[in-house]
Parts: structure tokens; sequence; C-alpha cells
């Protein structure tokens, strides 16, 4: 599993560009700042999962003056070979994507998850820790389906309940529901909770077996054995149906639901502290490294398969021993590093690609 | 510069489509202009035709004759005790194929779907209500298997709690000539939970 062969053409700095990381290996891009190092780890993972770790905006990714982006990528599945393609078209008002898999449309995002699961590290990576409750329940929701495709059309399905949820309390304009209404706002609870309850089920199983190796990882890197906790932290209390019920009026002048899934945290603590508000800054960095090594270890356990490695700037943020400390922790498999300043003495890349000549 | 204005009425009214936007509807109304004055009366014709000749079935709200019943209500054969609830027109032709069914139908026009503005009144539901006043004796409620079909479902069953009344939905499972390795989990899981015995 990995990539193979990427094309980038017209997308950020680069005209055209073509590289072939080698299998298993580490692949390290090294050069000045500005001459795209992270552009070619946001074009990785555009292709796996359709979206950049770095703006909403898909415009954003097409080189300025171009209409059209391209993203090719060869990726390899033991003795399957995948194309994928994404094609960013400027119009008028937004950004359209096609993206083809084989030449096909994807039918969902499992499909995506199932071809190129990733674990990226970034500088701010540390906002999973630090940030509000978004980046936690992104990394939740993309580690779900990483170790399971299939949990993606739970996910899909209570997205959509959420939508047409939501539209209804809209719909109500702030006035109290009348008979028939109420009778469909039932209708949407009932779905909602339903919907709500598988989330929370996957979640709640994924997080019991992330837990431990969260604990071992973070003991690792920061060389402490301080007490790790990573609990689910709901929106609400006692019973989502009766939730609900009570922030109904609330959330019928929002016109969006404030309680379920979709508003949930993961509290992180360490000795019982409250890491996303009271852990120093060390610490968060270390917790925020931990989960996402425990993500990919959680990947390769349960799907007997290397997730790519994309590290982006990781080492400039992290002191020496720290740095070596995550190399050695780092499982094998194919790696993608960027970095402006030498890299940590015991990294054995098999290439390193200096990016200012391809941007000739 | 804009067209002159009977081009323009029919760019117009084209981009109200379905599906068509302004850059189709110009399309279409350029291709239209081109071609030969007969075969665009024909479509004229035939458009209106089609309104006024045909709308619903008094009874079941398919597409039938004016001022009539469509053919499947009007025929004496079919079970009047058993409705099979569908979302659009076409689904009855989607039922009809399957050989499977000799009740009668009932269209509703829509789901519930409150993002595109489709509430229970805008669907024929009351005319649902009124035909239970008749020999009705089961409601089956076959939707599409998504959030907005599910929902319906749902909403309907409520809705329908008539005494001797009963209100079914379709078995969902595997379809036929289906690999197993290839269900969705979703699928299978429903497919499993409504396993049927073979043997006891």
């Amino acid at each position: 599993m990995g990539l193979h062969e990427l094309t980038l053409r017209n997308f950020r700095l680069f005209s055209e560009f073509t590289f072939t990381p080698d299998h298993g290996a580490i692949t390290v891009f090294f050069s000045p700042n500005g001459t795209g190092k992270t552009s070619v780890l946001e074009a990785v993972f555009a292709l796996a999962t359709g979206s950049s770790f770095r703006t909403s905006a898909a415009g954003d990714l097409i080189k300025t003056s171009e209409q059209v982006a391209e993203i090719h990528g060869v990726l390899f599945q033991q003795t399957r070979r995948i194309q994928v393609d994404l094609v960013l078209t400027k119009g008028v008002r937004n950004t359209t994507k096609k993206m083809l898999v084989n030449g096909q449309r994807p039918k969902s995002r499992a499909l995506l998850s199932e071809v190129l699961p990733l674990t990226v590290f970034t500088p701010e990576g540390v906002d999973i820790v630090r940030r509000g409750p978004e980046p936690r329940r992104m990394f939740l929701t993309n580690l779900l389906t990483d170790v399971n495709p299939n949990t993606a059309d739970r996910i899909e399905k209570f997205d959509q309940v959420l939508v047409q949820r939501n539209a209804f309390l809209r719909s109500l304009q702030g006035d109290t529901p009348r008979t028939t209404q109420q009778k469909e706002l039932d209708v949407w609870d009932e779905e909602f909770c339903e919907a709500a309850t598988h989330i929370i089920e996957i979640r709640l199983q994924l997080l019991e077996k992330l837990r431990p190796l969260v604990t071992n990882y973070y003991h690792a890197i920061s060389e402490s054995s301080l007490d790790v906790g990573v609990l689910y932290e709901r929106s609400w209390q006692g019973q989502l149906r009766d939730a609900l019920r009570d922030a109904l009026h609330h959330d019928m002048f929002r016109g969006f639901s404030t309680v379920g899934p979709q508003r949930d945290d993961i509290l992180l603590t360490l000795s019982g502290r409250d890491a996303r508000r009271q852990a120093s800054q060390g610490e968060q960095r270390s917790l925020a490294l931990a989960l996402r090594l425990a993500g990919h270890e959680l990947v390769r356990h349960e799907r007997g398969l290397d997730p790519l490695l994309l590290l982006d700037d990781v080492f400039s943020e992290l002191d020496p021993q720290r740095s070596e400390r995550l190399l050695q922790l780092l499982p094998v498999g194919q790696t993608l590093v960027t970095t402006a300043s030498p890299l940590p003495s015991s990294m054995n890349p098999s290439a390193i690609i200096d990016l200012s000549e391809a941007l000739l | 510069m804009s067209y002159p204005p009977p081009l323009q009425a029919v760019v117009d009214e084209l981009g109200r489509f379905p599906g068509v936007g302004p850059k189709s509807a110009q399309r279409i109304a350029f291709w239209l202009m081109r071609q030969p004055h007969e075969d665009v009366s024909r479509l004229a014709l035939s458009l209106e035709d089609m309104k006024s000749k045909l709308s619903f079935c008094e009874r079941c709200c398919n597409i039938a004759e004016t001022g009539g019943l469509c053919p499947i209500c009007a025929d004496d054969r079919r079970d009047q005790t058993t409705i099979c609830v569908v979302e659009n027109p076409p689904d009855v032709l989607a039922v009809e194929r399957s050989g499977a069914f000799h009740g009668t139908y009932h269209v509703l026009h829509g789901v519930l779907n409150p993002l595109e503005g489709i509430t229970p009144d805008r669907l024929r539901i009351q005319e649902l209500i009124l035909r239970l006043r008749g020999p009705v004796k089961e409601v089956i409620l076959c939707f599409n298997s998504n959030v907005e079909g599910d929902a319906t479902a749902m909403y309907l069953s409520r809705l329908l709690q008539v005494p001797g009344l009963v209100v079914s939905q379709p078995a969902s499972g595997l379809p036929v000539g289906g690999d197993l390795e290839f269900a969705d989990d979703l699928t299978l899981g429903r497919a499993i939970d409504g396993r049927r015995i073979l043997a006891d």
C-alpha cells in the first residue's frame, strides 16, 4: 500500500512536477522556504481525502493565473495498481473538484480511505490538543474510516440526518412547532438519535482501543509516567432524546442542533489536568504526537497495512531529544518528509529531493 | 446586448427545468431556433397535449387521463385492500415490473425533505388518509432506502395507526446475484436482522 508516482500540474507553485517515491522508504524534500515542499504533501493529502490540510478554499490550490489544477497519483495495493486523479477547475463563484479512482467517480469517502490511509504530522498538529473540538472530531472521523472504511456509511448517514434536522429547525423560523410540525420533528429526532447512537458507539469503541496506545506513546515521547486520560465527552447529559427536547427552544432560534455527536469532544487529561487548557506547550506537543502515532498504530494493527506517513516540517518544532525519540517510534513504511533545516542524525532517507530545481 | 424578447422568453422558460442551467437553456433555445418550424410545432403540441389530456388519478395520484382513474385503479382485478405507497410515478413502474404486487398504489409526489422545503402538507398524504375509509387492510411503504425515505416511512407509520390496518415495509437486504463479500455492512446487517427461517 502506498504511493508509486505523483504528478502535479498547475498545482500551487508547480507548473509540472512528477516524482516517484521509493516504496517502504523515506523520501525527504529538503529545500529553502517557499519552494513548495508542503504543497507536495498537500497534494498527496488531497488525493487521499479530496481536501487540503492547509486551506478550506480549494481555489488556493490552483496556480495563480491558471484555471485548472491537476493531481495524478499512481497507488499500489499489494499487486493492485490504482490510478487516482483529482482535477480542480476554477469557476465564477467557486472551485469544482472532480475525483476519479481508476477512471470512476468514487461512491463514497470509504473508497478513498480504503485506497490510501494517511497519517499526517504538521506544525499545526498540536491544534488537536490546544484548539477547539473540531480538529479532535475530525481526527476521530478520519481515524474511524481509516481503521474501518465501512464506517463511512454510518458517518455519512448521520451527517445527512443532521443537515435535514437543521433545515427543519430553520424552517420553524423561531416559532414553536405546530402539531403537524411537532410530528415531523419527532421523526427527525428519532432518526437523529438512531444515527447518533451508531456514531457514538463506534467512537467509543475506537477510543477504547486508542487509549492504551496513546498512553504508551506519550510516555515514550515525554519520558514521563504521567497518567494520560482519553475520554469521550458528550455535549449533553442523560438521554439524547430528552436533551434534544430541552435544547429545542435554543436550537430553533439558532437554526442548528446544539446537542449530539456533532458537538461532542475528546477530553484529554494529564494526571487529571485538562490538557486542552492546563498543560504546558511541550506536554501538548507530546500529546498531539502521541495521538497521531496511536492512530497510525491502530490502523496498522486493524488493517494490517502501513498508512502513508506525511511529516511536514515537524522537526523544527521539536527539541533534538524529542525529534530522535519520535524517529525511533515511527514505524517503518513509506514516509514523505519536508524540512528546511538539517535532518535528525538517525534518519536514513532513501532519497533527498531539492524542489528549488523543480520550480525552474 | 440581450436576445430578442421571444428568444429570451424561451431561454427563461427552459432555465426553470430541473437540472438545466442558464447555459444549457441557451444551447437548447438556439437549437430549437435552428429546427424546422414543424418540428418545433410538434414539440409545442405534444406539451400542450400532455397537459390537457393528463393530470393525476383521482384515487392514487399517479399520472392518469384527466377526470378519471389510472389504469391500475380502474382495473377491478387489482386488490383494492392493499396500497403500496411510493415517492414518484416511475416507482410505480418499478414495482409493477417486479410482478410481485397485485394491489393498488398511492403516489406521494415526493418524500419529506426539509432541505428542499418539502413538508408533509406538500405531499399527497391527505388523499391517502381519505382512501383509508375504503376497504383497506394493508399499506406498504415503499421508499428509497435513504435518510429522507426512512423519515417519510416513519412519519406515515405513525399517522396510519388505525385499528385493523397493517403498515409494512419491503424487506431490505442483498440484491439477487449480489456478492456477499462486496455488500456494505449496513445492508448486510439489515439482511441478517430480517433473515428468514428455512428449517426449524
